[in-house]
């Protein structure tokens, strides 16, 4: 999808001597000057990379990015691991990671953002993701402004390939594959003790508590590839779909061995887990009855960032403790 | 065809549908089960499918068909007391308070519980009637008529909550689907705790409303004439506030802002039977409930095992037969 421009060098015409005078005359005449112009063109716009986004719009970037502002948390996660800390000049402010930066200015929300403030930032790069509405990206790129949308993206091979791609976009392509391959490493190191495990866990993973009803995330979901990650049998996986509502009586039938809990923290989980465990209908359920609930930090699970490969291993090492505990 | 014969059809078709579609919400649902095994599993000790009939299915059927119930007889109240056919349950702004309320938990992120119903339904059920209340009391010191104030009060502050609401959900988009679907309404948390309480507010409403069903006919004729008529306007108005604000806000608090069955129910029932609340109060009741019922039905089937809000179901449904229904008698 990325073609870089090529940088094509053209040989110095010293155009005061005779000799080179005659030599284009001929040019001229043998029908050389179109060549010679492509060739000065693009030795002006020889630096130029040319993208295509994930919406299909193209982006032509002259220099490296200096100017980018960030419109999701999982991009600007990844641009201040690619270290471009210096270069961001907007996010959103969700933005709270590693901490909320008071200092860079903020352009709004996810869904709100302020088209002045981003206007009046002079950015050479906005960064996009899919939770960002489509309306208001078109808008910025019929307005003219240096767009790139994001789009796709569930395993973690796309967040690997997301890292790269960002790292292109923004000039740091050796940064971008060291991330990627440290990740990477990490990923490896976790699956390599998983493969000893012969048989897949039947897990139900909840989110948000209980307030409007049995939150779980279906085959579509990044969070649902973790779990196959982490070889568990997600038991929602049957419907397609990011988030959904599932049936409480379908849960019975499903058995799952284990429960996964997304939450903010260990008082809304331990509330979430009571909530199961009062349930009388639930009782015969094997994770109800042997008690075997997981807590997912919300803030870790919920981004499609780097961190989420921290976050499948630390999942790993709580279910199978057994495994991660025999080596040091 | 006379009243009473249409009364006594409509009585044995809501008899024979009602007993059907409580055995078809018995039978159908996201697991297969056969007659057989229902039957074979409520007389054994204990299984899964006793837990899904007895502690899912069962109080599920019942809960929808009492908010059903619940809000169609609060919509009647309502378009009697206020003589409009906009008037539903939700005119005073019980729905916009209590969806305020439930949106205000999920922000706050604070959680305890009492009898065993969530925060949600505790603080949207507290807004809910906080906002009626308000709504009452700003419009009494109004200078118009009392009716006319309290609906356009009502629906000032309706607005306003939901401005609220909006701002509210707004602020923490990653809680927008699950305020949604809150909004729109749904029985996938339904239990027996819900269900006792509002079946104890259905029927303590309709008592009051059968005895008071004849103050209501003269209401409609107008303050005036039903006070020279003898009868106790204020206390009577009162009095019909407070039940549909009840049964409004607790229908709401326990599974969302179901809306439209308040509004066509009442109609369509009074096509059939006739403006006489002493029998449009009963039948608006009962065919509410199987009308919620069936749709609550659809929600859960249609996408199964995934969820939908059965508030989509009841617009999407009764909207059009209500069309044909309107249509049907002009022609």
């Amino acid at each position: 999808m990325i073609r870089n421009g090529r940088a094509k060098k053209t040989t110095k015409h010293n155009f005061q001597d005779s000799t080179s005078r005659i030599l284009k005359r001929r040019a001229i005449k043998s029908g050389f000057l179109p060549v010679l112009l492509i060739l000065t063109a693009s030795l002006v716009f020889g630096q130029s990379l040319r993208f295509k986004d994930d919406l299909g719009k193209p982006l032509t970037l002259k220099n490296c990015p200096r100017r980018i502002i960030s419109l999701a948390p999982n991009v600007t996660e990844i641009l201040l691991h690619l270290g471009l800390e210096a270069e961001i000049v907007g996010l959103t402010r969700f933005c709270d990671f590693p901490e909320k930066n008071r200092k860079i200015e903020i352009i709004g929300g996810l869904i709100d953002l302020n088209l002045e403030k981003i206007r009046a930032l002079r950015p050479d790069l906005i960064i996009g993701f899919r939770s960002n509405p489509k309306n208001l990206i078109e808008k910025m790129q019929r307005d003219g402004l240096p767009v790139f949308v994001f789009e796709s993206g569930r395993s973690f091979e796309d967040l690997f390939r997301l890292i790269r791609r960002m790292g292109e976009l923004t000039c740091r392509p050796a940064q971008a594959k060291e991330l990627v391959v440290r990740l990477n490493w990490q990923l490896e190191s976790v699956e390599r003790k998983l493969a000893s495990i012969k048989e897949e866990k039947k897990a139900f993973l909840t989110l948000y508590g209980q307030g409007s009803g049995l939150w779980t995330c279906g085959a579509d979901s990044f969070l649902s590839h973790v779990l196959e990650r982490a070889r568990l049998k997600n038991v929602a996986s049957s419907v397609r779909g990011n988030f959904l509502v599932y049936n409480r009586e379908k849960l019975i039938e499903d058995r799952p061995e284990i429960i996964l809990i997304v939450c903010q923290n260990q008082q809304s989980f331990d509330q979430a887990r009571d909530w199961f465990l009062r349930q009388s209908a639930f009782q015969r359920i094997p994770a109800v009855r042997e008690g075997r609930f997981y807590f997912l930090d919300e803030n870790l699970f919920s981004r499609f960032a780097p961190r989420l490969i921290e976050a499948y291993a630390r999942l790993t090492a709580e279910i199978y403790p057994e495994i991660f505990q025999e080596k040091p | 065809m006379k009243l009473k014969t249409r009364r006594r059809i409509l009585t044995g078709c809501l008899a024979v549908l009602t007993v059907m579609a409580f055995l078809l919400a018995l039978r159908l649902g996201a697991v297969k089960t056969t007659w057989s095994e229902l039957f074979s599993a409520f007389f054994s000790e204990g299984n899964e499918i006793k837990d899904i009939l007895l502690n899912l299915r069962l109080p599920r059927a019942l809960l929808a068909y009492l908010v059903g119930a619940s809000l169609a007889l609060s919509g009647t109240i309502l378009q009697g007391y206020f003589r409009n056919p906009l008037a539903d349950p939700f005119i005073l702004g019980a729905s916009s308070g209590a969806s305020l309320g439930a949106v205000l938990s999920l922000n706050l992120g604070i959680t305890f519980s009492f009898f065993g119903f969530s925060t949600q339904s505790l603080l949207a059920f507290l807004a809910s009637l906080a906002l009626v209340l308000s709504v009452y009391l700003i419009a009494e010191r109004g200078r118009w008529s009392s009716t006319e104030s309290l609906l356009l009060t009502g629906i000032a502050a309706g607005a306003l909550a939901s401005a609220f609401t909006s701002l509210l959900i707004f602020r923490r988009a990653d809680a927008y689907e699950q305020a949604v679907f809150w909004l729109l309404g749904s029985f996938a948390l339904a239990d027996w705790n819900q269900v006792s309480v509002i079946f104890i507010c259905l029927i303590i409403s309709m008592s009051f409303c059968l005895y008071l069903a004849r103050d209501l006919n003269l209401l409609v004729l107008g303050d005036e004439m039903a006070s020279s008529l003898g009868c106790p306007v204020k206390t009577v108005r009162r009095v019909f506030l407070v039940l549909a604000t009840l049964l409004a806000s607790f229908s709401v608090s326990a599974c969302g802002v179901i809306g439209f069955v308040g509004l066509i129910v009442p109609h369509a029932v009074r096509l059939f039977v006739g403006p006489d609340h002493r029998y449009l109060m009963i039948y608006a009741t009962l065919s509410g409930g199987l009308f919620l019922l069936i749709s609550d039905l659809i929600a859960r089937l249609v996408f199964s095992p995934a969820e939908l809000p059965v508030g989509v179901v009841t617009a999407a449904f009764g909207a059009p037969f209500f069309i044909y229904l309107l249509h049907r008698r002009r022609a």
